[in-house]
């Protein structure tokens, strides 16, 4: 499948495993069930290790083993399923999850700029989702109101800063 | 009012662009139908029966005369001529072309408007009460807080694929005029014991197939902590909301199956969460500067009794009447709020030609009036009105066939396009209204039957708020057939309450008969001085219901 | 007595315009669809018609039952007699202000008499099956 990390192409080096197939060399991709019944096994492998949530499954419920995962891939089922962004949100700011945040499944270009606000940083779509699209999508707008997990000034922040006089934090 | 900087300007200039591309990608085939569909209701634009509808946002319910002489020229230039003021401060085109749709974003965006978010799974249009900023009893004026909320809600990253729509409304005062608990967010404004302005916060609050009203879950938030506690609500809501059934999908049901108690645990534990991460906070400047933009304008000493005003009562029967049941109390002496019905006997209510909105901008113009208000009940409001201009603004007004001396009485009936136009409809409702607003159209009937709110739907969808009517009207589908059911006992008053479901549907020519026969037996059991609401609610059904069905006993006999 | 025909409809993609399946195109005039007798030829038309939704001609393709009288189709329910005239409460506006589009069935009897206090105005399009 074609994967966008940090902007560009990549290779995905995560093997996708079902819940019954046998573990694989290197890294692999399991669902949240299978890593918490195989979660000692997983863990101690001490190769790069990620977890595939489904739209109604919480960050919260990975528990602490979170820190030792190097990726966490949210299902879109649809792109109308917005749990992801919130997901991505909880996973950045209140977790503290440094590794990759990949969507997978269902989703538009015209939802990629959001994604990346809510901490998501790597993409696997379908044919449309190109680093293209993502360059495109990243400067449709200059400005944003909400803070987000990126660092990105909100608009309120930029106004403090064009018209100092009315700055009194 | 509020006007755009620099950053809000360029924000909606790109969202205009921004939905321009996705038109192009869509007629180019790069899109489906499917995908694209929940992209143009973002934007505001629906496919209706017989063409699109874009439903353009009015923030908050303000216009300037230059905003209204926009939409009289997107009404003229792209549509039919006419739009259509809708319960939630918008207004809607309904004939305009899919094509046409950029520029029409584009000369809308030249004067500040847009229709972002006026549709959708997402944060709509933040409704406050149309008299804001004019009553004398306000607290703060609502909109202050609706534009912070505007700002916050658009194209929120997290918040924009939500199971279901999100409505927020704010009142400013006790007295309720934005329906806050029958939004998924009500927000009130009130001071605490010790002086500070905060907000009461009702969440779960709808009408649609299950109707609720909202449930208070914080008593009060502080001012600096809204935001906060907003994202916190939306976020309990994104994650934990239905999205297996669009019917089960709205905050209401949530609310209803976790139980009041767990909710608000829930709400909570986010809200101290994202107050940790700090950056929500509203700072005190930022209220102060968007506040400044609401700045009542300086209201001249006048006296508050006023000659010319009582000359041309005593002199002009219609200007009397006009007075009687459209003007409100102003919070300055000499000063009084204005409400303009577009409710004309078998009138389409709701609706408004080109010609009369480039009139009443002119008007404004002519008075020195910088706003115009949109309220939910599908009326236009003139905020602060001196009294001594009020005979001659009524002859003007007169001369747009915009003089109804109707207001709060019973032919100001609110009423959604229904199966005339609406995609979703089971059955017409404007016709109805029409029929009901002729049968009714005797000023001294009217005043006989006093304040009385009848509100009529084409669907469940409840656009037209017949769950919140003192009488309300759904209009039904029976194999084809268009039925209608009769409601009694809503408010969407600080009194809110749901309306009862009398029982079988009527056909259509039976309906209006039968919200005749309710009426006259509200007036023989009324006690002196009581309203039909109030007769409804020390009565019950019982007696209305038996009269409302008399044909059908008779028939039966 | 009136036989029940199929109509195939949709909305065109670029302007929103309600139009009818006729002989492997759209036209925007109800009069001039192709009426449909059996189920069978109208399923297939209709995925012909789906087809077209994909190459961006029209949304949402879907059939609907009509009555044929002396050849002229009128719709069963009241959503397409709506669909097939414009607005019954703007008399002015859509097909029906067109004689090119407007439907030919205002002239049909309606079921039962119009009650005479309905019958002023723009309610004089009441068609009550």
């Amino acid at each position: 499948m074609p994967l966008i990390r940090n902007g560009g192409w990549a290779h995905d080096e995560y093997t996708a495993l079902t819940d019954q197939a046998p573990l694989a060399e290197g890294p692999v991709l399991v669902s949240l069930t299978r890593f918490h019944s195989e979660r000692e096994l997983l863990l101690a492998r001490n190769q790069p290790l990620g977890v595939r949530l489904s739209s109604a499954q919480s960050p919260e419920d990975i528990g602490p083993g979170l820190h030792h995962l190097s990726l966490v891939a949210l299902e879109f089922p649809t792109f109308r399923d917005g749990r992801g962004f919130s997901w991505a949100r909880l996973l950045r700011a209140r977790l503290g999850f440094l590794g990759e945040i990949r969507a997978v499944g269902h989703f538009l270009i015209d939802q990629l700029a959001f994604m990346e606000r809510c901490g998501i940083n790597a993409f696997d779509g379908d044919a449309r989702i190109t680093p293209e699209a993502l360059a495109a999508a990243r400067v449709e707008f200059r400005n944003v109101y909400q803070p987000a997990v990126d660092s990105r000034p909100t608009i309120g922040r930029l106004r403090a800063k064009a018209h100092p006089v009315d700055w009194k934090p | 009012m509020y006007r755009y900087d620099e950053f809000d300007a360029r924000l909606v200039s790109e969202r205009v662009e921004q939905f321009a591309r996705q038109i192009e990608r869509r007629l180019k085939g790069e899109l489906s139908e499917d995908e694209f569909k929940p992209l143009r209701l973002m934007n505001g634009l629906y496919l209706q029966l017989h063409a699109y509808m874009l439903r353009v946002a009015i923030p908050y319910g303000t216009l300037s005369s230059r905003q209204l002489r926009m939409l009289a020229h997107v009404a003229r230039r792209y549509d039919k001529g006419y739009g259509h003021f809708t319960t939630r401060q918008n207004i809607q085109y309904h004939w305009p072309r899919l094509i046409d749709v950029p520029d029409i974003l584009r000369e809308l965006a030249s004067v500040q408007m847009h229709a972002l978010q006026t549709s959708g799974n997402c944060i709509r249009n933040v409704t406050a009460d149309q008299f804001a900023g004019a009553v004398a009893d306000e607290i703060e004026d609502p909109r202050i807080l609706a534009e912070i909320v505007r700002q916050w809600s658009s194209l929120h990253p997290e918040f924009s694929f939500l199971p279901r729509k999100f409505k927020i409304a704010v009142s400013g005062t006790p007295e309720d005029r934005a329906a806050v608990r029958f939004h998924d967010i009500g927000i009130e404004i009130i001071r605490s014991a010790s002086g500070d302005t905060g907000y009461r916060i009702f969440v779960g609050g709808g009408m649609g197939r299950t109707p609720y009203l909202g449930l208070c879950i914080a008593d009060f938030v502080a001012r600096d902590d809204v935001l906060a506690y907003l994202e916190a609500i939306l976020r309990v809501y994104n994650m934990e909301g239905r999205r297996d059934n669009i019917f089960k999908a709205r905050i209401k049901i949530l609310v209803n199956a976790l139980g009041l108690e767990e909710m608000r645990a829930r709400v909570r534990r986010e809200f101290e969460e994202i107050r940790k991460e700090g950056s929500l906070n509203l700072p005190e400047h930022e209220h102060a500067r968007i506040a400044t933009y609401f700045a009542p304008p300086n209201f001249e000493t006048l006296p508050d009794t006023c000659l010319e005003f009582e000359t041309a009562c005593a002199r002009d029967g219609d200007f009397a009447a006009f007075s009687r049941h459209n003007l409100s109390r102003h919070r300055a002496s000499g000063y009084a709020i204005v409400t303009i019905s577009l409710k004309p006997t078998g009138g389409v209510p709701g609706d408004c030609s080109a010609d009369q909105m480039d009139g009443l901008a002119q008007l404004m113009d002519a008075f020195g009036l910088a706003e115009i208000r949109v309220s939910h009940e599908q009326n236009l409001v003139l905020p602060h009105v001196r009294k001594k201009d009020l005979p001659a603004l009524h002859d003007r007004l007169k001369a747009l066939g915009l003089a109804s001396p109707n207001s709060g009485l019973a032919s100001d009936i609110i009423c959604c396009p229904g199966l005339d136009y609406c995609d979703l409809a089971n059955a017409r409702s404007i016709p109805i209204a029409q029929e009901l607003s002729r049968r009714f159209s005797d000023l001294a009937r009217q005043e006989e039957i006093g304040e009385l709110k009848i509100k009529m739907s084409g669907c469940i969808n409840a656009c037209g708020h017949h769950h919140a009517g003192h009488i309300g009207i759904l209009g039904v589908d029976k194999k084809g057939v268009e039925f209608y059911q009769l409601q009694l006992g809503g408010s969407g008053a600080e009194d809110a309450a749901i309306a009862e479901i009398m029982g079988p549907a009527f056909a259509k020519d039976e309906i209006v008969d039968a919200v005749e026969r309710v009426i006259a037996a509200y007036l023989n059991l009324r006690q002196p001085g009581e309203r039909f609401l109030d007769c409804y609610r020390r009565l019950g059904l019982e007696p209305f219901k038996n009269v409302a069905y008399l044909e059908q006993l008779h028939a039966a006999y | 007595m009136a036989d029940l025909i199929e109509i195939i409809t949709a909305n065109r993609l670029r302007d929103g315009a309600v139009v009818y399946w006729k002989q492997g195109g759209w036209t925007v005039t109800l009069a001039d669809a192709d009426q449909f007798t059996d189920r069978e030829t109208c399923v297939a038309a209709l995925t012909l018609a789906q087809e077209r939704v994909a190459a961006g001609e029209v949304v949402n393709p879907y059939r609907f039952e009509a009555r044929r009288d002396n050849a002229i189709a009128i719709p069963v329910k009241e959503r397409e007699l709506i669909r097939a005239s414009g607005p019954s409460v703007h008399p002015e506006l859509g097909k029906q202000a067109d004689p090119a589009t407007a439907p030919k069935f205002h002239v049909a009897a309606p079921a039962k008499p119009p009650r005479p206090k309905q019958a002023d105005g723009p309610e004089a399009f009441d068609v009550s099956l």
